[in-house]
């Protein structure tokens, strides 16, 4: 490459472009605004000084949705289509992304007595037709993003409820355990997502945990993909097998575990671990997973788990957990101890 | 020129890649690739550029770009593309299908 090329390669870092918007001469302030402004929208990210705004307590039981259309470009959160209390409007995955986000409201309100994501009530913002074509849906720290697939592989990510639970849940780490999103502990926060996305999608349909099919992501792909949903909490590794996609990568015991630098260590793909874990305890606890396998996991979540816990100390803490609400001899106690002893993780 | 080129991570997890050397391309997709790479300044990035706050299921992509005996690799997410990657990434992500 000639070094011509690199005229107006010189890159500012964000640090000096803020230092310079206050410091600078008037020139280089207005460069350093408009630099930044172009890098956050590039960045998809909302250009305010108040990102918080959206924050503030509510009485508990009060739910506020608003869902937003990105119009096929990455801008956040984009143009509002859809508040708390608006009728139906002419948009199937607006409507979707408004109705899941209600009923995993509903769900943490009446099961675990939570006030949406950080228990104080926090809006729940969902934007949807993010880019073009989508294959993904995502948290990106303040909301919720989906896409609308890409028509071959993946339809609209909001079809989905437990896809919704999943990311709400996210949110719900994020105020509380602050799970690293990397390698073990990063494995954990997916897990937890698919277990209270899984629970969302049973309270609603009112299954027992034998009843429930354990899947992640049913409904999203296509018909022309040989697979039945994303991933299977049941039996890790056997969502699907298609030659375009290949075969679900998750392992279902530590014999499995995948060491990996994709996907930040592997996280959706060694949080099959743990997700056999629970299934395994809501199995043999039996009854609606949600009362009291989910309790144990959720109360995990929210008061015992670290940013940095690893596989084993989830073990060990969601033990103790069952200890504490169901006595140390308990059967609950035993499940879930032989639940983790089922993937591999011995709990003394 | 080579392009390597891979997306891992999103809700899904699942791993897309593809490899596009531009002496094997037509001129004009060949001379595309070799400006976007141009224009990114590819070689001034740094290695790992992470998104600023929390977040989770995005898209994590690396880009590896091989000219003569020069080699460098930017992985970056949604929520941490660099602006003058915007579009090598869309070409990128376009032939991934």
């Amino acid at each position: 490459m000639k070094s011509t090329l690199k005229r107006g390669c010189f890159i500012i870092p964000p640090y000096i472009l803020r230092a310079l918007t206050q410091n600078g001469t008037k020139d280089q302030q207005d460069m350093a605004w408009r630099t930044l402004t172009k890098s956050e929208q590039a960045r998809g990210e909302r250009v305010t000084l108040t990102t918080i705004a959206s924050l503030g307590a509510t009485a508990t039981g009060v739910k506020r949705r608003t869902v937003y259309d990105a119009q096929n470009k990455t801008g956040l959160p984009g143009r509002l289509v859809r508040s708390e209390g608006d009728p139906k409007i002419d948009d199937i995955s607006a409507n979707e992304a408004y109705d899941g986000s209600g009923l995993t409201y509903d769900f943490f309100l009446k099961v675990y007595d939570r006030n949406s994501i950080d228990d104080r009530g926090m809006r729940l913002d969902s934007t949807v037709h993010y880019e073009l074509d989508f294959d993904n849906a995502f948290w990106n720290g303040r909301q919720m993003v989906y896409g609308d697939g890409d028509g071959e592989i993946f339809q609209r990510f909001t079809r989905a409820l437990d896809v919704i639970g999943h990311e709400l849940t996210h949110g719900i780490t994020q105020f509380e355990a602050a799970l690293d999103y990397e390698d073990q502990p990063g494995a954990l926060n997916e897990s937890f997502s698919d277990v209270l996305g899984s629970l969302v999608l049973q309270y609603k349909k009112r299954q027992t945990a034998d009843q429930a099919e354990w899947l992640i992501g049913k409904g999203l792909l296509t018909r022309r993909v040989k697979g039945v949903a994303l991933r299977s909490m049941k039996a890790p590794g056997t969502a699907y097998d298609d030659p375009l996609i290949g075969k679900d990568p998750q392992p279902g015991h530590m014999r499995g575990y995948v060491d990996t630098s994709d996907d930040n260590g592997g996280v959706h793909i060694n949080s099959g671990i743990p997700n056999k874990a629970f299934y395994e305890a809501a199995i043999r606890i039996g009854g609606h997973a949600w009362e009291k396998a989910g309790r144990i996991w959720y109360l995990t979540l929210r008061d015992r788990l670290r940013h940095d816990s690893t596989f084993g100390d989830a073990a060990r803490l969601t033990v103790d957990v069952a200890s504490a609400l169901h006595g140390p001899k308990s059967l609950e106690r035993n499940a879930v101890r032989e639940a983790w002893e089922s993937v591999g993780i011995t709990v003394r | 020129m080579k392009i390597h080129f891979r997306r891992t991570g999103g809700f899904a997890g699942l791993r897309r890649a593809i490899a596009i050397d531009t002496d094997q391309l037509a001129p004009e997709p060949a001379r595309e690739f070799e400006e976007l790479v141009a224009k990114a300044c590819f070689f001034d990035l740094p290695a790992r550029i992470k998104p600023s706050g929390p977040g989770a299921d995005r898209f994590v992509y690396t880009i590896t770009v091989e000219i003569h005996d020069r080699q460098h690799s930017v992985e970056f997410t949604d929520g941490s593309i660099p602006p003058n990657l915007t579009s090598l990434l869309k070409r990128l992500t376009q032939r991934i299908g």
